[in-house]
């Protein structure tokens, strides 16, 4: 049992600094309001230094089965690690709300969802998927609603939760379908099996079905067409710390949960099994469900890439604008799901890594800037480029990178993305995710030009004076992340390798 | 009985449950649509489990599991309604229009 213990240190690290975050707050009521704040995001460090031991130390199966630990958790673990990080910082700083800044219950609840993110990357068990999904999801709900005084933030909570609730119902709908279909067993490997035998007696629907249900839980947490209503409001409603973190952390672990589930469940359709010519049919079974499948996501990926880059256009609400580009992005991943192969999912993974740190600096800049014009609005941004040069060179370069432009890891991750749908038989998603990155180097543009081609109001005057040293470091690491990622997409890297060891099993 | 019969009770109650939350009548009904909809899942797993015996008992303790998540679930929510009545004087979600394009 203790072997079993050492194996979870970084998720025990994090509950018990979550329950030492609730014992400060009882013990020191009157304590200033970064404190807990320092100390929230000590624990987040001792949690990331045992996520890369967890790394390095090889794949392990906890509980049972319940928990399966190896580099790919580690990597997205990592990730969501870093994203709360990243909005706790954000939240000591946040001007929105001041009376709410450093509240305990928004920084136990970032841990918490953290916590459960990292059951749901980190397990091949359908009830724990269910079971992490609904912790991080439930966490995500109390945060959108946390600034309750104003009523965008009210009506923000209450699409989330009625949006979120309704399709992780689906989803365990699918999930009691499939556990039917592994012979009344949660594990994937058993429902794999399942899944195996009933394309062999040519029952698809009967994968299809329970397939798509699951998929409705994924879709809304990637903020996907036809679930993606919640994101612009949401985003909009709270503060650009919480936006950043559902837009960052929380789609990176339902991404990488999707890659898992879909590396164990359809192992057949990606690489087949080889060498036993008694089991060829199998083979050609999964690969004809396979191209089905891969049609419906490559339908819905295309519609968000469109839908997000599309709804962009006209938004002058910065966090909003994010939210449809952060759709879009959400489509470029799906496409490369949808070729059902094992360099697709290795290319979404890929993306997904280069596309969090870009989104994570342009939530940082906007925040920069917005701190400055006391506003989120694009209209009270003008001419303020070349006043606060830091804050919005940083933004500039984040867009590049979230467009695809060189010298930024945006074009590697791009380059590989393309590749692999043009390699895969997809030429048509190829193009339009071409097409839809200039459509949204419009957008993009936008800001760009608000920012530097216009002459600043004469009367304007920052709402906040005083210099920012902290989030200036941050913009400068994030900034750093961002070109040195550059070579993310041609080297072998470690994402790929991880979602290759996923498929070999 | 078969395990058809199990399974045409638990599509039944997913459908109504989701026709219930897609009416958007009031928060409440999208609620209790939500509590339907897991009912339904927890029937399937229940039931899967009688089906194949000797199997453990995986789909029983995960609908024990997911009645805990409902209660959760439904806290949260409703603590969220409350606040959104006490913004809006109204739970309807066609109500709330702050946010939109």
């Amino acid at each position: 049992m203790s072997e079993q213990l050492v194996l979870i240190l970084p998720e025990l690290a994090l509950t018990g600094g979550l329950c030492l975050l609730l014992l400060v707050d009882l013990v020191f009521p009157r304590r200033r309001s970064w404190e807990t704040g320092i100390f929230a995001l000590g624990v987040l460090g001792v949690v990331a230094y045992l996520l890369l031991q967890r790394y390095h130390a090889g794949p392990h199966d906890a509980f049972g089965g319940l928990l399966r630990l190896d580099r790919f958790a580690a990597i997205f673990q990592l990730a969501i690690t870093g994203a709360a990080g990243f909005a706790l910082f954000l939240n000591l700083q946040q001007f929105r709300f001041p009376q709410d800044r450093g509240r305990i219950e928004t920084q136990f609840l970032f841990l918490c969802a953290t916590l459960g993110g990292f059951v749901l990357v980190g397990t091949q068990h359908l009830m724990m998927l269910y079971l992490g999904l609904e912790m991080l999801g439930l966490c995500s709900y109390a945060l959108a609603d946390v600034h309750k005084r104003d009523r965008a933030g009210a009506e923000a909570g209450m699409k989330y939760v009625v949006y979120g609730a309704l399709s992780s119902g689906v989803m365990l709908y699918g999930i009691s379908l499939l556990f039917g279909l592994g012979g009344a067993s949660f594990a994937m490997p058993d429902v794999a099996l399942g899944i195996n035998q009933a394309l062999l007696e040519g029952e698809g629907v009967r994968v299809l079905l329970p397939t798509l249900l699951l998929l409705a839980g994924f879709l809304f947490k990637l903020a996907l067409v036809p679930f993606h209503w919640w994101a612009p409001d949401v985003y909009q409603g709270t503060t650009t710390a919480i936006a950043g973190y559902l837009a960052v952390g929380s789609k990176l672990v339902a991404l990488g949960a999707l890659l898992r589930c879909f590396a164990i469940l359809f192992a057949t359709t990606l690489h087949g099994i080889e060498g036993d010519p008694a089991l060829l049919a199998v083979t050609t079974a999964a690969s004809e469900f396979g191209a089905s499948f891969g049609m419906v996501l490559a339908v819905l990926a295309a519609v968000s890439m469109l839908w997000g880059n599309l709804a962009a256009l006209g938004q002058t609400h910065l966090r909003r604008l994010l939210a449809y580009s952060s759709i879009g992005h959400a489509g470029y991943l799906l496409a490369a799901v949808s070729l059902m192969s094992a360099d697709g999912l290795a290319a979404a993974g890929t993306y997904a890594l280069v596309y969090a740190v870009a989104s994570l600096g342009a939530f940082a800049a906007v925040f920069g800037i917005a701190m400055r014009a006391g506003s989120e609005d694009l209209r009270d941004w003008t001419g303020l480029g070349w006043k606060y040069p830091l804050a919005s060179g940083a933004l500039v370069l984040f867009f590049a990178s979230l467009t695809g432009l060189p010298p930024t890891a945006g074009f590697a991750g791009k380059w590989r993305l393309l590749a692999s749908l043009w390699a895969g038989g997809q030429p048509l998603l190829a193009l339009l995710l071409a097409l839809l990155s200039v459509v949204s180097l419009f957008y993009y543009f936008r800001v760009i030009k608000q920012l530097y081609l216009e002459r600043p109001a004469e009367d304007f005057r920052p709402a906040i004076e005083r210099p920012l040293p902290w989030l200036a470091a941050f913009l400068l690491v994030v900034g750093a992340a961002t070109l040195a990622l550059l070579n993310l997409g041609w080297v072998d890297t470690p994402i790929a390798a991880a979602t290759a060891d996923l498929i070999r099993g | 009985m078969g395990l058809e019969a199990y399974l045409f009770v638990s599509l039944l109650l997913f459908l109504l449950g989701l026709i219930m939350a897609a009416a958007r009548r009031s928060l409440i009904y999208v609620l209790i649509g939500l509590e339907l909809i897991l009912n339904a899942a927890n029937l399937n797993l229940v039931a899967f489990q009688r089906f194949h015996p000797g199997a453990g008992l995986d789909g029983q303790i995960g609908a024990i599991f997911v009645i805990i998540l409902a209660a959760a679930e439904a806290a949260i929510a409703l603590a969220i309604v409350l606040n959104v009545y006490s913004r809006f004087g109204s739970i309807r979600p066609d109500d709330m229009h702050t946010l939109r394009d």
